[in-house]
């Protein structure tokens, strides 16, 4: 047992030192490490016959190290403040905007695809944060498993289109951009803000703060209406 | 050797602002994650000018350089979901493609508009000189 958690924390870091190597090789986000590292460690641990619970009981440090890195952006969401409070009104409209867009687009393409309505509850809180998400999951009776996969696949998607949206939409200001991605793809977001700058990813961070409390305020205020829509 | 030193330091100061968050979130009656409020706190450090930029500074773009290995252990955390490979998982999919891209074209959108608006009305002055 001991060999394969010293196994799963060894080859996780080593996985990713080598995705790292061959994404600036092939830098395409099919060979990013946030796709090439979990696909390669859940084919190792299918292959060892580990169980999840046994790899996230390993790895949990390295969890942990997320919490850390979050702390950290308060460097530079300090030495970007001033820009930010510069743009107070600009942030605050366009972020009640995309909750509240994502809200509405959630419950009603899970509506439309036939999920079911524990699904369309569940999907509510997807676009926050996921520590936050699975809360406000539980507080208004959706599935957290269920909000967990709805906001790390949003991640992944988010980041996915946003170079794309950029370009179609002509998007040029920093914080417009640093807003699209906090809001979009939350944490993971963020990081991919910050490669592009410093005022996108404190204006991402700002995204992910505010946003996750705009999308509460929206989530409570619109819970009896959906829920009255989806009895109907 | 004095410099690796420094950023352990760094990471540690962090890692205490982190560990601070955590206590007091898991007093709060709502659940908000303690890293959050570690962030806040921390934010609020830097603000009062009782803890320097000089002291986290290094330390905080060395998390961030390798901040995709902290997610590498959740992500893997979908392997519990194998439903997402079959038909499910890519009508769940769709719903969360659709949705992200109407999210994050409004927000950027309306952001850049009301950029673009502040800014004639910022020029406009100096226009009528």
């Amino acid at each position: 047992m001991i060999l394969w958690k010293t196994c799963s924390v060894v080859l996780t870091i080593l996985f990713f030192y080598m995705a790292k190597r061959i994404n600036k090789k092939r830098p395409s986000l099919l060979f990013s490490p946030a796709v090439l590292v979990p696909a390669a460690l859940i084919v190792f641990l299918l292959l060892a016959d580990i169980p999840y619970a046994v790899y996230s009981e390993a790895t949990a440090w390295i969890s942990e190290l997320m919490g850390v890195a979050t702390v950290a952006f308060a460097v530079p969401l300090y030495r970007n403040w001033s820009i930010l409070m510069a743009h107070k009104r600009m942030i605050l409209l366009s972020l009640a905007t995309g909750s509240l867009i994502a809200i509405i687009a959630g419950v009603s393409t899970v509506m439309l695809v036939g999920l079911g309505k524990a699904a369309a509850i569940s999907v509510i809180p997807r676009s926050i944060t996921l520590p936050i998400a699975l809360g406000v999951s539980e507080a208004i009776g959706g599935l957290p498993t269920m909000t967990a996969i709805f906001g790390m696949l949003t991640s992944f998607a988010g980041v996915f289109l946003a170079p794309r949206i950029i370009q179609k939409m002509k998007l040029r200001h920093p914080v417009s951009i640093g807003l699209m991605y906090g809001m979009g793809a939350h944490m993971l977001g963020m990081v991919k803000a910050f490669e592009r700058g410093d005022t996108e990813g404190s204006s991402a961070t700002l995204a992910v703060i505010a946003g996750a409390m705009i999308t509460v305020v929206w989530a409570f205020t619109l819970l009896p209406l959906i829920l009255y829509w989806l009895a109907v | 050797m004095k410099k690796w030193c420094l950023l352990l330091g760094q990471v540690l100061l962090l890692y205490g602002f982190n560990w601070l968050g955590k206590g007091i979130a898991s007093y709060l009656p709502v659940p908000v994650p303690g890293s959050l409020i570690g962030l806040l706190l921390l934010f609020i450090c830097l603000h009062k000018g009782w803890v320097r930029l000089q002291w986290v500074e290094a330390g905080a773009t060395l998390l961030f350089s390798q901040m995709i290995l902290f997610f590498v252990p959740s992500l893997v955390g979908m392997m519990q979901y194998p439903w997402l490979l079959g038909g499910k998982g890519l009508l769940v999919l769709l719903v969360v493609t659709s949705g992200c891209a109407l999210v994050m074209v409004s927000t950027g959108v309306v952001a850049e508009r009301l950029f673009r608006r502040g800014e004639v009305k910022q020029l406009d002055p100096v226009e009528n000189v």
